[in-house]
Order: structure tokens, then C-alpha cells, then sequence
């Protein structure tokens, strides 16, 4: 194994002499913007939370808060860009006393927050046009969502679900992606003064009667169709959104490591399908 | 079975050479490609003070992160053997580990609660300031439940050691509904810092944790050697070590107190790594017999032995990221005592 890893780094660092920077990149959200400003050329090695097609093939760090820093110098990176979650901080101090540059971005869930991060990462890494680009075109896309928005005349109450085999009604309250993700597209959180992800009673989860319940395409495999996850989570049956079978499910993986770029796409998605009158102007890919 | 009676040194200097081995192997590999020659070098750049031609890189690779941790190893690895082979001698129960009166739990549900409670307040202040806050949180709470047990296991008539071992497995339950709770109302990010800590790791060396744990550990071998007769003694039952001339009571509070020491220091450096302090004992005693006078430093250096190596393998296995050596330890450690056993039961008859 050992062996294995050694030949794949030379094998790497021969690259590296052509290809200039090796980038170390700690962060589902960081990974995304790195290969949207095609920056994935790049990159010698992702953390285990970075799953996209595009590095799949790349040696994992393993946790972003448990770095190990022998294993990132073993992979001789120039930079290491990660969440402000990265650490733990004496694996960030090596790092740069060995002369890695490290560089860490806010992790937050606003739309203001991604935007920011995509013009740091364009200065930084000499990707300039790329990410004004990019940023127009966010830009663009946020301003119709809000648009469109205060259109709505009576908007719909969405709960964001975490399903499992327990059958425990866990809700995204403030403070997640989830949250920012519903209220972009339109809807209204039922569960908002609650923070982050918390566990809800049957009576609670019923009072907050959703229009609609949104979840995560990974847990939705399970069921495929509603009846099945009506069968599962028995209370479903009491609520607007199940008697109307109104259920969306949105790519769990825009919901990992703060609002990124798939986030807005999932939001825009889910606007064309909450109201369907606004699916004309919001430019679907 | 390996007793030579004419050379009874021959076991221990073959263990100590072993463990000489596994320092420089525990040295000389990792995930970068350092050749041997190079790492030696770069140790002795930092050590005399000789300037070899080794890189920058290198040098830290070598003095701040493979040295410092094959010392900790060394240490943490020794407390939990040692510490481990006087619990079982003195509850006289051959599955007694050093968690068995409660104290890993309770420096669990202390880490837990500078995880999860004080994780929030604390963001502002320096890492390291927060990483010794979970080491203290973890030794405030071991010490507590140590003393605690031993309040309610002593009255009037003496101290019980059956009263201590029931108290500890009570405190074991009151503090894992503590975790649970802790589990339940925690974040996502605390959830996952939790959870690994619970499975160990030796990637927080630094040079105060070093010093801590090899005090401690030359401590408690003082201690325990000064009182290795009186264990012996202490095998052959309570009542007749009374008879022979033994102050039982403050024997087993100093031994159960010195280790619950180590073990506090252990836990809240390194997190839980368990199965050296259950197996390593076990070992030795396999090897050697049961007089404490070698099972003691013996267990010591073997339980050193077997964390560096679960150290090496948990540093280089998946590289370029780490597996928490807790893992590894009762990974290696259960199959090996298995066959043991097996093998010891064949011989036996039982």
C-alpha cells in the first residue's frame, strides 16, 4: 500500500513540474468552486466530503478536521485551501512552516458569503475572468430567484426532512444549507427559529403543518415513491403535504459544507417546481 | 514458557531490542518518502546540533511530527500496559482493564463535554488553548469518578474492592447517558470531533504532552515496582496477605489512585485506546508467569510495542489521511490474544 502511494506521488509530481501549482483542496464547497474555475488540473488531492465526478479519481485526505500533516506534505502541495472547519490547527501551523501556503475561506450559508469566497479564489489563484463569469452569472441567477420571490403571493410553508430508519421527524431548522436552499426558492420554514438540525415531536412536527417536505436524494432511494415513504413516516399522512403528495427531493450533495454553487442550481430547480408559473425566466440547465 | 532460569534477562532485552527496532522503524517511515539515512540525519540536526545536508521539509517532517509522536507512543503505550497489569493484580480478576472502575468513562464524558458545551464558547481562543481544554476536562473528570468510587466503595470497616468495582460499572452507565445526551444535542461537527476522539489518536504530540506522560509513566513504574512483593502477596487472597503482614487497605487505594492517574493522563492525550491495557497484561503473564516484579515492566514495554506499531500502521495504512490507531490496536491486539488463548487452552486442557 505503502509502495503504492509512493509511486502514485512521484508519478504526480512529475506532472507537477508541468502543470505548475499543486492544490490540496479541504471542502465539499471549496472542491466545487476549485473545478467551476477550472482549477481541477490543479489539484493533487480532495477530502473525503469532496465528491464530484471530476476529482474522483484523486488521493482523499481523509476528514477536513482531522488533517494528518505528514500525509499532505507526502503529497508536496504548494497550497492547501480549505473551510474555516479545517484543522486540526497544529496540522495547519506545520503546513506552513514548511512552506505550504494555507488558505482558508468562511463557510457560511449565504449567498453573499459565496459570492465573496469566488472573487477571493479568483485573485488568489489567478482565475480572475473566470470567476467574474461566475459571478455575474450567480448574480444573475440570485436576483431572478428574488425577483420572482416577491411575486408570490401566498408563499408555501417547506420542511426540509432528514429521513431515516428510525422514523424520527428530524428537521433543518436555521442556520443550514437546507434553510437557505427553501428560502431562496420561495418557501417559508416552518421550523426556522429552530437551529441547525434538531429532532422533532409528533405533535410539534404536526403543528408546523408543511405544504411541502423537501429532502435529500440520498435518503429518497429508499422509498421512490411517496406512498412508500407515507408507510414509513405514518404522520406524513396528517399534514398538507402529505395529503397533497407534494414531496421534492434536491441533490443531498448541495447541502454539504455551506451554500455553493449547486446549492442555487437545487434552488432554482425547486422554485420551477414549487411555482411553476416562474419555470419561463429562471433559465434551467 | 519463555522462563529461562539461567538467563532470566533474556526476555526482557529481547523485548527492549524489539522496542528499539519499532522506535527507529516508527521514525524512518510514514507517508512521505524519506530514506532511512535521512531521517537519522535529519534527528540528529535537531539533537546535536550537526548540520546535515537535509532539507527543510524534511527536517520538520522528522522533529515535529514522527519524533514527538514515537515518544508519546512510547509513554501512553506504557501507561496503558503497566496500569493495566496492576488492575487485574489487584482486583484479582483477569478481566479487569484499567477502565473497569469507571475512569475512562469519566474522562470520556469529560472530552465529551468540552466537545459539545464548550466547543461554541471557545471558537475565539487559540487552537491549542482549546485542544487542552478537552485534555483537561477529560483528567478533571477521571480523577473525580476515581474519587467518587472510592468514597462509595470505603466506610467504617475499610475500603471494598467489590463495592469500588460495582460503583465503577454504575458510574460507567451514568456517564454514558451522559455521552448519549451529549451525542443527541450535538452539532454535526461536534458529532463527528466525538466520535473520533473516542477512537484515539496520538496526532496531538507535542512536547508538553510528551513530558507529561513520561513523568507520569516513570511515576507509577516507582510506585508499582516498589509494590510489586506485596502484589504478589496480594494473589494468594486478602485474607492471607493480611496475615503475612500486609496493610491491604492503603495498598490497593494507593495502586487503584496511581492508576487512575496514568490513566486520566492517558485517555486525555490520546483519547480512548482501548484493548492494550486488557491484552498486554494477559500476555506477559502468558510469557513469564505471574510474578508482578517482571509482569509489570514487562507489560510496560510491550504495551509501548504494540502502540507504536498500531501507530506506524494507522499513520501509513491510508495515507495520505490517518486512522485512528484505536482501531488498530484491537485489531491487531484481539486476533493475536485469541490464539493465545486457543493455544494456551490446548496445552491446558481446559
Amino acid at each position: 500500500m505503502h509502495k503504492v502511494w509512493i509511486s502514485v506521488c512521484c508519478l504526480l509530481l512529475s506532472f507537477g513540474s508541468v502543470a505548475g501549482e499543486r492544490i490540496i483542496s479541504a471542502g465539499a464547497g471549496v472542491t466545487e468552486l476549485l473545478i467551476a474555475l477550472e482549477k481541477q488540473d490543479d489539484l493533487v488531492a480532495v477530502d473525503v466530503t469532496s465528491r464530484y465526478p471530476a476529482v474522483a479519481n484523486l488521493p482523499v485526505v481523509g476528514y477536513h478536521r482531522q488533517l494528518s500533516a505528514e500525509g499532505l506534505l507526502s503529497l508536496a502541495p504548494d497550497t492547501l485551501i480549505g473551510s474555516s472547519e479545517m484543522g486540526p490547527q497544529s496540522t495547519l501551523d506545520l503546513l506552513s512552516r514548511s512552506g505550504v501556503d494555507v488558505m482558508v475561506l468562511k463557510t457560511e450559508t449565504t449567498t453573499a458569503n459565496l459570492l465573496n469566497t469566488i472573487t477571493l479564489l479568483g485573485d488568489k489563484l489567478d482565475r480572475k475572468s473566470q470567476a467574474k463569469q461566475l459571478i455575474s452569472k450567480l448574480d444573475r441567477d440570485i436576483k431572478q430567484l428574488e425577483t420572482n420571490q416577491q411575486q408570490i403571493k401566498q408563499p408555501k410553508k417547506m420542511l426540509f426532512l432528514l429521513l431515516n430508519d428510525k422514523g424520527t421527524y428530524t428537521a433543518a431548522g436555521s442556520n443550514t444549507t437546507a434553510h437557505s436552499v427553501m428560502t431562496l426558492a420561495g418557501g417559508i420554514n416552518p421550523a426556522a427559529e429552530l437551529n441547525s438540525y434538531q429532532a422533532l415531536s409528533a405533535e410539534a412536527f404536526l403543528t408546523m403543518a408543511p405544504e411541502s417536505i423537501l429532502v435529500s436524494g440520498r435518503h429518497w432511494q429508499k422509498y421512490q415513491d411517496i406512498d412508500t415513504l407515507i408507510a414509513a413516516m405514518p404522520l406524513l399522512a396528517q399534514t398538507p403535504a402529505g395529503r397533497n403528495k407534494a414531496i421534492y427531493v434536491i441533490d443531498g450533495s448541495a447541502l454539504i459544507g455551506g451554500l455553493g454553487l449547486n446549492s442555487i442550481e437545487q434552488a432554482k430547480q425547486l422554485q420551477a417546481k414549487l411555482y411553476p408559473q416562474f419555470s419561463a425566466n429562471l433559465k434551467l440547465n | 514458557m519463555f522462563i529461562n532460569s539461567r538467563w532470566p534477562l533474556l526476555l526482557p532485552s529481547f523485548v527492549l531490542f524489539s522496542l528499539a527496532c519499532m522506535v527507529v522503524i516508527s521514525v524512518s517511515v510514514g507517508p512521505m518518502a524519506i530514506s532511512f539515512v535521512d531521517s537519522i540525519k535529519a534527528l540528529l540536526v535537531d539533537w546535536v546540533n550537526w548540520r546535515a545536508p537535509v532539507s527543510a521539509q524534511n527536517e520538520i517532517v522528522i522533529s515535529n511530527i514522527r519524533f514527538p509522536r514515537t515518544l508519546l507512543c512510547l509513554s501512553i503505550g506504557g501507561i496503558l500496559g503497566v496500569t493495566g497489569a496492576v488492575m487485574q493484580g489487584v482486583f484479582r480478576n483477569p478481566l479487569a482493564d484499567p477502565g473497569i472502575i469507571g475512569v475512562s468513562s469519566g474522562a470520556a464524558l469529560g472530552a465529551g463535554l468540552g466537545i459539545v458545551i464548550f466547543a461554541d464558547t471557545m471558537v475565539d481562543l487559540p487552537d491549542w488553548l482549546q485542544l487542552s481544554t478537552v485534555s483537561f476536562f477529560a483528567f478533571t473528570f477521571a480523577l473525580a469518578v476515581c474519587l467518587l468510587v472510592y468514597k462509595l466503595g470505603t466506610s467504617s470497616q475499610g475500603s471494598s474492592v467489590v463495592v469500588m468495582l460495582l460503583a465503577g460499572v454504575a458510574i460507567s452507565a451514568i456517564a454514558g447517558a451522559g455521552m448519549g445526551m451529549l451525542t443527541y444535542i450535538a452539532d454535526d461537527q461536534s458529532l463527528r470531533d466525538l466520535s473520533l476522539w473516542q477512537m484515539g489518536s496520538m496526532a496531538g504530540s507535542n512536547w508538553i504532552s510528551i513530558t507529561i506522560s513520561s513523568i507520569t509513566l516513570v511515576f507509577l513504574l516507582v510506585v508499582f515496582m516498589s509494590s510489586a512483593k506485596a502484589l504478589n502477596i496480594l494473589l494468594l487472597g486478602d485474607a492471607e496477605a493480611v496475615h503475612l503482614g500486609i496493610d491491604i487497605v492503603s495498598l490497593k487505594r494507593r495502586l487503584i489512585f496511581c492508576c487512575a492517574i496514568g490513566l486520566g493522563v492517558a485517555v486525555s492525550i490520546a483519547g480512548m485506546i482501548g484493548f492494550i491495557g486488557l491484552i498486554i497484561p494477559h500476555l506477559v503473564r502468558l510469557l513469564v508467569g505471574p510474578n508482578h516484579q517482571r509482569l509489570l515492566p514487562l507489560s510496560a514495554m510491550l504495551g509501548a510495542l504494540l502502540l507504536l506499531l498500531a501507530d506506524i500502521i494507522a499513520r501509513t495504512v491510508m495515507a495520505p489521511s490517518e486512522v485512528p490507531v484505536g482501531i488498530i490496536t484491537a485489531l491487531l491486539g484481539s486476533p493475536f490474544f485469541i490464539i493465545l488463548l486457543l493455544q494456551q487452552r490446548s496445552k491446558l486442557g481446559i
